[in-house]
């Protein structure tokens, strides 16, 4: 026969053979765990599906990519206006909450002293005959209540139909959102009469000042803030961060200035910056005509204790001739009057500044569900204790879990005689519950969301649900249907969702006549309206006792709080967000206590040491940390550490004794250069210093060729925020595995993608600078892995990558010895992913085993995918379709791929920039990757 | 196994067995063979060999080496040009190591190889009368095909014990 | 005059074979001791194959650690024994006759186990063979530009020409066994005899092999060192990218090499009563050898400390003083005292002269070159040129437990060699017995 070789033949029979001989161990599973799967469903080609992110408030759009019925990636949504295509850390790691192995996967009823699986129908069925027995004559519960976390859409309307059919109580159904700004929106609604939170621009803001509001990793819309501020920077003339706190975060880590306040002190820094700007004296242009009311209203002056008068007046100037500019704050952590307090005092200053309608928006926040104050809350749990609620319905709210133990929730719980907990895990409330009927996780399930007015963000099932689980709008209806509830005609959520997103779509403007159309509008993920920001009216009554004051805190140790981009002290988040180390301490899988390095010499502490915190509301154990850049006055630690909830709220003050006992943390990385320059600075409008004495480029031998492409990287050090969510791309695109703390402990974190921090001190403990570096392979053109490996395991492809073959590799560890970036990672122990978490693998990308070098690729499965569909389509690769995972989701848009043969492509031009220089010059190995320095401000 | 008849002579030292060695060469025997327990130089010299050829069997082997190393790295090199680290497919002073060792192994084999079959001809083209004290501490000096003349020639010069060779 | 030699040439025979009947309980006994340490090496190496390198103390950065000071300590070890038989064979040094034959065994036991760690420190051992050339599916073949590469082919070079050449000297002296013996051990003898009688055709060509194979060892000891260096100096990690460790390490290697067969000949003699044979001139010279390599080591440490600090601020400069006063500092005090200190008390002849002395110098000096290896591999990938990732490295138990293993290795083969084989070169040391019977009798005249 022609065309048949030897080979081939053999290749053949052998294989047959083999086919014929091994009987698989277990009956054969199907690829496509559909029994007729969709004719759009191909294997090997990814699916998209958009639909929105509820791992926090912001409401960020997603895009979900699925292969083969799972879904395998999140990212952002590029026609969402507020993601843009970015996705932060927590956003991406829904997608392991999704996968979590702790999971409920089923009902469970109350029998006896523990919670019993139970089928969905007799579970709802004995649910339902008890809720009937409660009954009064007028077909109500009065004890009835729902606490439920913010649903601003048919989810939130069903329960709220749901508790005034079948509750009594004007405030049956609480909404319950422990890290809700809700400082910021009590401060709205006396000071403007308006309940909402702010949607900020702060692309246009040419100065920032933040009073401690991580808005760059939690607060508010995390994702938006840090394009807007990075929309700024990288220019001479950049945006201008102020961080104003006891403690330098992540956000903080961005500034150009920093003040450093005794804790709680923020407060009164804010309110002399108001006084400042509406002093006279000062001559502040524009100042609005309440501006004597508001000067009238303010409390005496009071001496500063962190910050100097100096300080103030500088910043005052700044803002007065940088304009707009946006005040940000205060934290979730900031509670109570004072909190209130210090949002009012923020306001005011935006309000003094002309901020509103421009960057400081109001009028765009939602309305809809709003979380309750606090004091309702209180109430709840107060009736609860008293014995008055008789039956509580918890819709993914775990107070227990969530409020200080000074709150006694468990008292309150113990109390209530049918608890119905509507959630995805078995969570601290949960197991109190009579009932735990599971809900879809967020990508398994329909609905629809207000993420702020003018807007309409549909969700959709990315998968078909992993578990027996059930959509819990949809049990509310089967229970109101099974009660006979008046007014709830729906048996059908997904029905009643649409109805009312396609009502909202028409009302925005949407066309939605044809079936088509709505696909496409469903396609979409997200319909926009246009909704005109308000110039909000200041009510100047009770002016005066909302800008209440107290004095400064007194010297001593206060607690404070902070957020983190990722959750390396929640107990409950998912691997990636506890293993992935904090971009400013290198802690990893656990809780700390952050003092400052005077405070830490006074009572002989080393990092490591297991404290004893003690407030007046209670004590807890927490290992010490010594961090460059805290308030001595101030103890901090980060607002998802569990002990926090027996310490109380932040502010208070704080004792600590050692217990003589240590605690092995998991810290990754020295926070120092050693002054070897490797994340630049450079002032204001200055150049780079270039090194001296070696010629870039000059090699013996001659330079590669590239015929085609050279992939290459730009890395804006002036941008990046060091919000990590490249890295946790890095781990979702490329199967890391997720080694737990003892291997971190070893140095054995298998990231193929670090940002690395340098602290840089200064004269003073506020002149000290945060320096951070995304670090990875840099596929250089002289790479020196390669020629050290004896079996051709890692290579240069004509491409420009650096290539590594796992297949080849054979574990010598040269190449990583012999690498100055340190970018390669080895296998010390077969990755383990737990059931089900392997299902989030990517199957365009090997799992690795054990003994084997990896490192970065450049995702060059992307790249394949990229070049493919453009082959298919005939024409060349566009500039920008090729995205890394990193580079995909960074949403400070501080990362930039392609082409550097292409003169014209975004990459080129990045690096002809004037701040560019690549890392480690003076070894000539010609990096893929340029980094442009970031510009120092002028401190 | 070849014989030949001849006669053999005992010697305990070696100067002895040199003179005997040099008187047999004077007396027209051509072919004097000898044993002892290690190369003496005395007794080396009046044997009055030739230059053992191991040499040139050795620097083949060596060249046989080069050949082998060069083909070994420049070959596989351009059969699988691999870019690695910028340098060139062909590098040279990389390869030169290589080829260092191989020359040295082929030609240190070829050297071992050489020797043991020279000594096994050896033992097979001339025969010499085995006895263990040749290995340690006397000298045996056989003239094959020898008489008496021969006898009264090797007692002269001072051997312990003359024995015929039937 | 004659029975005189006659008679030394018994004497030496009756020596050598009474030296192959050692102690037997103490012989028992150390076998026994190394067949342990060989178990547990094995038992740890078990551990890493099964569940992967995080048995090691290894991490990022620190990618090498003892299995590869091992590596080099033994490839060290392995340097002395060709130096002596060839070398110094080349330099017709007489006093060489009594000790080479240990010298090469040790040698080829050394490169039997050095070859063991770059297999052991894999990630995957059993794709080891990867690193050779031959024709494979994987239409694959091995980078001749790694060091790596050099390395296997520099070793088993080295192995297989430094048998050759215990082979080809053994000849002679286990044909005199051949011919004393019956039975199994005959056969054995006669394995290593390859034939021999002795005749004047056979030590003809004998000579001239010996000569030549000399003449290759003595390069090929200089190559080998200097490529087990270069899989350092290739490398761009700042305390190891250095010109001038191939001298270094080689003048290390023989260092090491001399001291090892002072410490193994000093117990060995007594043990087999070789006074008579290896006399206190041997050692004497062999300190001498001592004493000049560790100047050279003296002097490159020096050198490569000054040439560190004269390029100025920067990762080389850092790197070596983090060498010193880092966290492996008390390493490096020791070796300095083992390597340079120790060997400079040699120049007083009191101590060059008692054994106990030597012993104590040579053993510190071997303590000394174990450490040397394992500061440059460890101390430089500590502090490598990023500083967000300087690490530690601490060794952990299975790597100590194969350490052990190899050292059980190496000692079960030196052993088996003791008990089968001539320890001294007996058919050399009849030419010396007879020129000295010659100088004796010119000095009576």
């Amino acid at each position: 026969m022609p065309g048949i070789g030897r080979r081939f033949f053999l290749k053949v029979v052998s294989a047959t053979g083999v086919a014929a001989a091994c009987s698989p161990s277990h009956a054969p599973e199907k690829l496509i765990p559909l029994l007729n799967p969709p004719e759009n469903l191909v294997p090997g080609k990814p699916l998209f599906y958009r639909t929105v992110c509820r791992g926090c408030g912001a409401g960020c759009g997603v895009t979900a990519r699925s292969r083969e019925g799972r879904v395998v990636k999140l990212e952002g949504n590029p026609d969402d206006p507020i993601s843009a295509g970015a996705l932060c850390a927590r956003g991406q790691a829904e997608l392991q909450g999704l996968y979590a192995p702790d999971r409920l996967r089923g009902p469970l009823a109350r029998q006896g002293d523990e919670l019993k699986p139970l089928p969905w129908a007799a579970a709802l069925a004995q649910l339902g005959g008890l809720l009937g027995k409660l009954r009064g004559s007028d077909g109500r519960i009065a004890g009835l209540r729902l606490l439920s976390r913010c649903e601003p859409g048919s989810a939130g309307a069903v329960q709220r139909s749901f508790a005034s059919a079948l509750g009594a109580a004007k405030n049956a159904r609480v909404v319950f959102e422990p890290r809700d700004l809700a400082s910021l929106r009590a401060a709205n609604m006396k000071l403007f009469g308006r309940a909402e939170l702010p949607v900020l621009a702060l692309s246009r803001a040419r100065s920032v000042v933040s009073f401690g509001a991580d808005f760059l990793e939690t607060w508010l819309s995390p994702v938006e803030q840090a394009r807007g501020l990075m929309a700024g920077r990288g220019e001479p003339d950049r945006t201008r961060l102020t961080w104003i706190s006891p403690r330098l975060s992540m956000s903080g880590a961005n500034a150009d200035t920093w003040l450093c306040t005794a804790p709680g002190e923020e407060l009164q820094v804010a309110l002399e910056l108001l006084r400042w700007l509406l002093d006279p004296v000062n001559q502040v242009a524009a100042l609005p005509p309440e501006a004597a009311a508001i000067r009238a209203a303010l409390p005496p002056p009071r001496p500063l204790r962190g910050v100097s008068p100096e300080q103030v007046a500088h910043l005052g100037r700044e803002l007065s001739l940088r304009r707009p500019s946006a005040l940000l704050g205060p934290p979730a952590s900031a509670s109570g009057a004072e909190g209130r307090a210090l949002a009012a005092a923020v306001q005011l200053c935006n309000l003094v500044l002309g901020n509103f309608g421009k960057s400081m928006q109001l009028g765009l926040g939602s309305e809809l569900d709003a979380p309750s104050p606090e004091e309702d809350l209180y109430a709840l749990l107060e009736e609860a204790r008293r014995g008055e609620v008789t039956v509580l319905l918890l819709h993914r709210a775990d107070p227990l879990g969530k409020l200080p133990a000074s709150a006694r929730v468990e008292e309150a719980l113990r109390k209530v005689p049918l608890i119905v907990s509507l959630g995805e895990r078995l969570d601290a409330t949960a197991r109190l519950a009579h009932f735990v009927l599971p809900d879809h996780h967020a990508l398994e399930s329909f609905g629809d969301l207000e993420p702020r007015k003018g807007m309409l963000a549909l969700q959709q099932p990315v998968l078909s649900p992993l578990w027996d689980t059930r959509a819990s709008s949809q049990v509310l209806l089967d229970l109101a249907a099974a009660l006979k509830l008046p007014g709830i005609a729906d048996k059908d959520f997904r029905e009643l969702s649409k109805a009312r997103w396609q009502a909202g779509a028409k009302a925005l403007g949407a066309k939605l006549d044809t079936p088509q159309a709505q696909r496409d509008v469903q396609a979409q993920g997200v319909v926009v309206g246009h909704v005109e920001a308000l110039q909000p009216a200041l009510k100047l009554d009770g002016l005066a006792p909302l800008l209440f004051t107290k004095p400064s805190p007194a010297e001593g140790l206060h607690l404070v709080a902070f957020a983190t981009a990722l959750a390396n002290a929640d107990p409950e988040a998912p691997g990636w967000l506890r293993e992935v180390p904090d971009v400013l301490t290198g802690v990893s899988w656990s809780s700390w206590a952050e003092l400052s390095q005077a405070t830490a010499q006074r009572l002989g502490v080393k990092t490591g040491d297991l404290l004893a915190l003690s407030t007046d509301q209670g004590k807890a154990e927490l290992a010490a940390l010594i961090s460059p850049a805290l308030h001595d006055d101030a103890v901090a630690v980060p607002q998802d550490a569990p002990e926090l909830r027996a310490l109380g709220t932040p502010g208070r003050a704080v004792r600590l004794e050692r217990t003589g006992k240590t605690f092995p943390l998991a810290l990754t990385g020295r926070a120092s250069q050693e002054g070897r320059d490797l994340a630049r600075v450079i002032a204001e409008g200055g150049a780079p210093k270039r090194e001296q004495g070696h010629e870039q480029g000059r090699t013996l031998v001659a330079p590669h060729e590239h015929p085609q492409h050279r992939w290459a990287m730009s890395i804006d050090l002036d941008k990046c925020t060091g919000c990590q969510a490249c890295v946790v791309a890095c781990y979702a695109e490329n199967n890391l595995p997720v080694v737990g703390p003892q291997a971190a402990r070893e140095g054995r974190l298998m990231a193929w993608l670090r940002i690395q921090r340098s602290v840089e001190k200064g004269a003073s403990l506020e002149a000290s600078r945060v320096a951070l570096l995304p670090s990875l392979c840099q596929h250089c053109d002289a790479a020196p892995c390669e020629p050290v490996c004896p079996v051709y395991a890692t290579y240069h492809t004509p491409e420009g990558l650096n290539a590594q073959v796992y297949n080849r590799c054979i574990g010598t560890r040269y190449c990583a010895n012999n690498c100055p970036y340190d970018a390669r990672v080895f296998n010390w122990e077969d990755p383990v992913f737990v059931e089900p978490l392997q299902m989030q693998l990517n199957p365009d990308v090997s799992v690795r085993s054990k003994g084997v070098m990896e490192k970065c690729t450049f995702c060059v499965q992307r790249i394949r995918f990229a070049e493919g569909t453009a082959r298919d389509e005939g024409r060349p690769v566009r500039d920008g379709e090729v995205t890394p995972a990193c580079v995909q989701t960074c949403p400070a848009q501080a990362l930039v791929f392609g082409d550097a043969k292409d003169p014209k492509s975004r990459v080129a031009l990045a690096q002809a920039e004037s701040r560019g220089y690549r890392l480690l010059e003076e070894v000539n190995t010609l990096p893929a990757i340029a980094y442009q320095a970031r510009r120092g401000g002028k401190g | 196994m070849l014989h030949e008849p001849g006669v053999l002579a005992v010697f305990a030292d070696p100067l002895q067995a040199a003179r005997a060695v040099r008187a047999a060469h004077e007396a027209g025997h051509a072919d004097v063979r000898a044993a002892m327990p290690a190369p003496f130089p005395e007794v080396m010299e009046a044997m009055a060999q030739k230059k053992s050829i191991i040499g040139a069997v050795t620097l083949g082997g060596a060249s046989v080496g080069i050949c082998l190393g060069l083909w070994l790295t420049i070959g596989t090199s351009l059969a699988l040009p691999i870019s690695v680290g910028g340098k060139p497919v062909v590098a040279l002073p990389a390869f030169l190591v290589i080829i260092f060792e191989v020359t040295v192994l082929i030609g240190g084999l070829s050297n071992f190889l050489g020797m043991l079959i020279g000594a096994f001809a050896a033992r097979r083209k001339s025969f010499m009368p085995h006895d263990p004290r040749f290995l340690r501490d006397r000298i045996g000096v056989f003239l094959p095909g020898a008489g008496e003349s021969a006898r009264v020639l090797l007692r002269a010069a001072g051997a312990e014990e003359v024995r015929d060779v039937a | 005059m004659s029975a005189a030699i006659a008679e030394r040439m018994r004497s030496l025979d009756q020596t050598t074979e009474d030296a192959l009947r050692p102690p037997r309980y103490g012989w028992a006994a150390l076998v026994a001791v190394s067949l342990t340490c060989i178990a547990i090496g094995v038992y740890s190496w078990s551990l890493i194959i099964r569940f992967g390198m995080q048995y090691t103390g290894l991490n990022r950065p620190v990618g090498w650690g003892v299995l590869i000071t091992d590596f080099v300590f033994w490839v060290g070890i392995a340097h002395s024994g060709t130096l002596i038989s060839a070398v110094l064979f080349l330099f017709r040094a007489r006093f060489r006759t009594a000790v080479y034959r240990a010298a090469e065994a040790m040698t080829v036991f050394g490169v039997m186990t050095a070859g063991l760690f770059p297999i052991i420190h894999l990630g995957r051992p059993w794709y080891a063979h990867w690193i050779l050339p031959y024709p494979n599916q994987r239409h694959l073949q091995i980078n001749f530009r790694s060091p790596l590469v050099w390395d296997a082919f520099a070793i088993s070079t080295y192995f297989c020409v430094s048998a050759m050449f215990l082979l080809a000297g053994l000849m002679p002296d286990a044909a005199a066994l051949r011919d004393g013996s019956q039975g199994l051990r005959r056969r054995f003898y006669a394995l290593f005899a390859l034939g021999w009688r002795g005749t004047a055709e056979e030590w003809r060509h004998h000579g001239r092999a010996y000569l030549f194979f000399a003449a290759f060892a003595t390069p090929l000891v200089i190559s080998v060192h200097s490529v087990v260096s270069w899989d350092f100096a290739v490398s761009i990690v700042p305390g190891w990218h250095s010109t001038l460790f191939p001298p270094y390490f080689v003048a290390g290697a023989i260092l090491s090499g001399v001291a090892m067969v002072i410490t193994l000949l000093i117990p060995i003699r007594r043990a087999m009563k070789l006074e008579s044979i290896i006399t206190l001139d041997h050692f004497d010279m062999l300190s001498r050898l001592v004493i000049l390599t560790s100047l050279i080591l003296t002097y490159s440490y020096s050198t490569e400390f000054l040439l560190a600090l004269r390029a100025g601020p920067g990762p080389e400069r850092d790197t070596l003083l983090y060498r010193a006063t880092g966290a492996f500092w008390p390493f490096f005090w020791l070796m300095v005292l083992g390597n340079c200190v120790g060997p400079l008390f040699l120049f007083f002849k009191r101590v060059r002269g008692s054994l106990v002395g030597l012993f104590f110098v040579c053993v510190l000096v071997n303590v000394g070159m174990w450490l040397e290896r394992f500061n440059i591999v460890v101390s430089s990938l500590e502090h490598n040129r990023v500083p967000f990732d300087w690490g530690t490295y601490h060794p952990r138990l299975v790597e100590i437990g194969i350490t052990l293993g190899s050292f059980g290795w190496f000692f079960f083969w030196f052993l088996l060699f003791l008990k089968l084989l001539p320890a001294i070169s007996v058919s050399e040391l009849k030419e010396d017995a007879h020129h000295a019977a010659l100088h004796e009798a010119a000095h009576a005249a």
